[in-house]
């Protein structure tokens, strides 16, 4: 292998390939000469408005939302609220009426609905 | 005298409408050279090497806005320079008739009668070692053997693994050292 390498060696990475004269001197020259004219790149100009467009629509979908929420939900919670209140408020008497009578004015009052 | 080339200034010029085009012509003269002797030990003959210079050069103008440098300027030049030298290596094996698993020695059929060649008897020989090379792996050996260029920037050029290089250059190196001993 010692002597295969001796011979890439011995080459020293030559190719053997020639150029004609002054060939690399004109190169640039002569490939910048053949190069078309080129357009301007274009530049679109973004409006502040075409910026801010996304966030402003997605604010109004958020606002529509919450408006929705407020026109048919929250009512809806809130009538409940209050049938829950009121239910609450009714057991609450009927348990301070029970604790608040002695036994006598429980069974004449059970017998005075049963009448 | 040409400008001290500075790659960073060379880019941002590419990118102004004012000053792209002597910025590139400060490109072909700094990197114009190597592209062509990339290009040039993979064709053989000069006048073909020439003209896919120029296309790459050409292609590169065409396309200078699509460059952002996220890569290195010579590796996107050797990677356009790699796309055409193998566009055209395919035309010519299809007007040859040569199938693709065969060799590209058909390149070197006029290279004892070309005047832009004044290589030895061993370069001769070590030319058709190369041709007898898959394309990939000629691609390799030049890159390295001749242009010395890293594993790493060549890994960027072909996007192949550098162990895969590494294997590559092993292999194709040990094939024309066995082409140069068995044709002694």
């Amino acid at each position: 292998m010692k002597e295969n390498r001796k011979i890439l060696d011995e080459i020293g990475g030559k190719s053997g390939f020639t150029v004609p004269e002054d060939y690399f001197k004109n190169l640039s020259t002569r490939i910048t000469e053949q190069l078309p004219e080129r357009e301007a790149p274009k530049i679109e100009i973004v409006t502040p408005w075409q910026r801010l467009r996304p966030y402003i629509y997605m604010a109004a979908m958020f606002a529509g939302i919450w408006l929705m929420v407020q026109v048919f939900v929250a009512p809806a919670v809130e009538a409940e609220q209050e049938l829950t209140a009121a239910a609450e408020q009714e057991e609450e008497l009927d348990e301070y009426m029970l604790y608040s009578m002695d036994e006598y004015t429980v069974f004449e009052t059970f017998y005075a609905d049963n009448e | 005298m040409a400008p001290i080339y500075n790659e960073e200034i060379v880019i941002d010029k590419l990118h102004n409408p004012d000053t792209m085009r002597e910025a590139f012509g400060q490109v072909v003269e700094h990197y114009g050279e190597r592209i062509y002797w990339q290009i040039r030990k993979m064709v053989v003959s000069h006048e073909d090497a020439d003209d896919l210079l120029q296309n790459t050069f050409l292609k590169a103008w065409n396309n200078i806005d699509l460059f952002r440098g996220e890569a290195k300027l010579s590796t996107w030049l050797y990677r356009i320079a790699v796309n055409e030298t193998i566009t055209f290596l395919n035309k010519e094996r299809q007007r040859n008739n040569i199938s693709i698993d065969s060799d590209d020695c058909f390149l070197l059929n006029n290279i004892e009668s070309d005047p832009w060649f004044d290589g030895d008897e061993l370069q001769l020989r070590l030319q058709k070692a190369i041709a007898t090379l898959p394309e990939k792996q000629r691609l390799v050996f030049n890159m390295r053997y001749f242009d010395e260029m890293k594993y790493e920037e060549i890994s960027e050029v072909l996007g192949t693994s550098v162990g895969a290089l590494k294997a590559s250059y092993h292999h194709a190196a040990k094939k024309v050292e066995e082409y140069l001993l068995s044709h002694n």
